[in-house]
């Protein structure tokens, strides 16, 4: 039988505080509580990953992570660093940050800790949403300067949908990597319904803007929801996209709690307290997981006979959840997901040439050639 | 935990990854000499839609 995998990637909420209150955000009801995560339950973190996990990917995540503060990050660091060189468990550091807080201080932390940095940064349109603009194109410049990559992480509301290439043409100019994601119907954003995005919509516009990156030659910029749909058209799996989440994937908030996602930070879906258990495997037995894999179960059992299915698995829990249930298919994926199939199995069809350079070469690897 | 939890696991895991046609590939990319993994956070945590 096969083993459960022996890499896990967690993300992890020092604190849900955070410094701003954005119109979309998912968080909204968790009221953003100031609690910082006690250096006693990172520890005990730890010591549940002993028996079994040899590589972590740690997403620092909140509310705004930042706000745990620098002497934090430090004790952090150095505790993952301490038990890392006792026990050879590999962790890899990512962080999604709004950037307001982030200074030079925290850069060279970041740096001599190889931590992947994410900006929640909107572009042109980054008032729309969120606040401090300045402050945080501040912290982009500076980290630029400094020679540090970084991405960002672009939330494109109804008020956007229609400037897409306006948004990726502007995140091509800074050369800043952008993965663009729709506005979804939680937390805050419910109050904003004047935001939301139609599944047409939505659809209508990336697919313009997916055939004009594929023909852009200037390219200088990795787009990460276009190379997205390119893997889940050939099927190749990866991150937690297409039903990989599970068994692999978990959140941790400042209180202790796993959670199966960071959009599932809710009492629903609270799993175990880090102090219930001494594996971290046991959350997989708990009565809230156990219902999990019996909804996914019942989705997946609905997505079966689709002629996508080989490529979507059946889509994203975490959406699925939000629009409705775990246990059905969600309409905004998967009509998203079958047009653009539909729209890329025309592509391949006529041999359309491409001429973005990184969808060339994921196309050559892909289909395993020298070129295309 | 004990043996037959373990055991409870391992089947779990197993039936979840068979509906799904289990795969796992953690795939990295090199382009300008940047190696991008497919596995990190930028593109997986975040809505898949």
């Amino acid at each position: 039988m096969k083993e459960l995998p022996k890499r896990i990637t967690v993300i992890f909420e020092p604190t849900a505080a955070c410094n701003l209150r954005c119109l979309h955000c998912y968080h909204a009801d968790t009221d953003y509580l100031p609690d910082i995560m006690p250096i006693e339950v990172l520890d005990k973190f730890l010591s549940v990953l002993k028996p079994h996990y040899n590589s972590v990917n740690i997403i620092w995540h909140g509310g705004e992570p930042l706000l745990a503060g620098y002497d934090y990050f430090v004790k952090a660091y150095d505790r993952f660093a301490d038990f890392a060189r006792e026990t050879g468990v590999k962790f890899d550091f990512y962080i999604q940050t709004n950037g307001t807080l982030l200074d030079e201080t925290y850069a060279n932390l970041f740096e001599t800790t190889d931590t992947n940095i994410s900006i929640s940064y909107d572009g042109p349109y980054n008032d729309v949403l969120r606040q401090e603009t300045d402050k945080v194109e501040e912290t982009i410049d500076m980290l630029q300067h400094r020679g540090i990559d970084l991405r960002c992480l672009s939330t494109v509301s109804a008020s956007t949908v229609h400037h897409l290439v306006k948004i990726y043409e502007f995140f091509k100019s800074k050369q800043l990597p952008v993965k663009f994601n729709p506005i979804f119907p939680d937390g805050a954003a419910l109050s904003h319904k004047e935001l939301a995005i139609s599944k047409e919509d939505w659809t209508d516009n990336f697919i313009d803007f997916f055939d004009y990156w594929l023909d852009d030659k200037a390219c200088n910029i990795r787009v990460a929801s276009c190379m997205d749909i390119i893997h889940r058209f050939f099927g190749v799996r990866n991150g937690c996209l297409n039903n990989r989440c599970l068994f692999r994937y978990l959140a941790f908030d400042a209180r202790g709690n796993f959670y199966p996602c960071g959009r599932l930070i809710k009492e629903d879906y609270r799993l175990a307290n880090v102090n219930e258990i001494d594996d971290l495997r046991e959350v997989f037995l708990s009565p809230t997981y156990l219902s999990i894999l019996d909804a996914n179960k019942a989705r997946v059992a609905k997505c079966h006979a689709c002629k996508w299915y080989d490529k979507c698995h059946s889509g994203c829990n975490a959406t699925a959840s939000l629009f409705g249930n775990m246990a059905n298919r969600n309409d905004f994926e998967c009509y998203f997901n079958k047009r653009f199939f539909d729209h890329l199995a025309d592509i391949c069809a006529q041999g359309k040439p491409i001429s973005n350079p990184y969808a060339k070469q994921l196309f050559c690897k892909i289909l395993n050639r020298d070129k295309i | 935990m004990t043996d037959s939890e373990l055991e409870i696991l391992k089947k779990l895991f197993c039936d979840y990854e068979s509906e799904n046609n289990g795969q796992d590939s953690c795939d990295s990319f090199i382009f300008d000499n940047v190696s991008y993994c497919y596995d990190d956070y930028s593109d997986c945590h975040a809505p898949s839609i």
